[in-house]
């Protein structure tokens, strides 16, 4: 069972940096679009490499060192 | 990994805008009449607030944007911390409170939260795909 993994950067002025891992596509966004919208104005995205891939190569990912599937 | 942004936090939400101010360890009240004290405050107006910390130390909605303001005194400002530091806790506090609200909602659960030595905070949050949580 694949875990999806959100990483926050909360800055001292409230800006948040944020990274997601384990999650490919469009559902990706669907994830984050919620937080965003709550939280303000996304400044600026950066659409990773591992969006464009098919659900079945996450396994693939090899920033993510914790990134295990067991579980 | 595969979508990285960075956001700007705004006050949206006031019981959020609530909550964060707690967390900082204020007492919160809401909807309150500010005062200017002081002599210099002789003639100056009161100013309707809905969220307030102290007679002369507030947020209030600003209807054009939906976002909530500092209305304060800046002569007779006597927090520990400077006005701006002041902002920028608020505004950190407000996004880790609405981060923690909004993930949990979404069926993920923290898994390590660190204040780092920049005072940034990092927060670290899981789920697992398939399980009964969407």
């Amino acid at each position: 069972m694949p875990q999806q993994q959100i990483k926050f950067t909360i800055r001292q002025d409230g800006t948040v940096t944020e990274e997601v891992f384990g999650v490919v596509g469009n559902e990706c966004e669907n994830i984050t679009r919620t937080i965003e919208k709550k939280l303000g104005t996304v400044n600026y995205t950066e659409v990773k490499p591992e969006y464009y891939n098919n659900v079945t190569l996450q396994h693939n990912q090899n920033e993510t060192q914790e990134q295990t599937t067991t579980g | 990994m595969s979508h990285f942004s960075t956001i700007k936090t705004k006050l949206k939400n006031k019981p959020q805008l609530v909550e964060a101010l707690e967390m900082l360890q204020y007492e919160v009240k809401e909807d309150q009449e500010l005062k200017v004290t002081g002599a210099h405050g002789i003639g100056h107006e009161t100013v309707e607030a809905e969220v307030a910390i102290a007679q002369d130390i507030g947020f209030r909605m600003d209807p054009r944007t939906g976002e909530y303001e500092l209305v304060t005194d800046l002569e007779t400002w006597n927090q520990p911390i400077p006005v701006e530091r002041f902002i920028d806790k608020v505004n950190q506090q407000y996004a880790r409170m609405t981060i923690h609200n909004t993930v949990k909602d979404m069926g993920f659960q923290v898994e390590e939260e660190w204040e780092m030595i920049d005072g940034s905070i990092e927060l670290t949050v899981n789920r697992w795909i398939g399980s009964s949580v969407d």
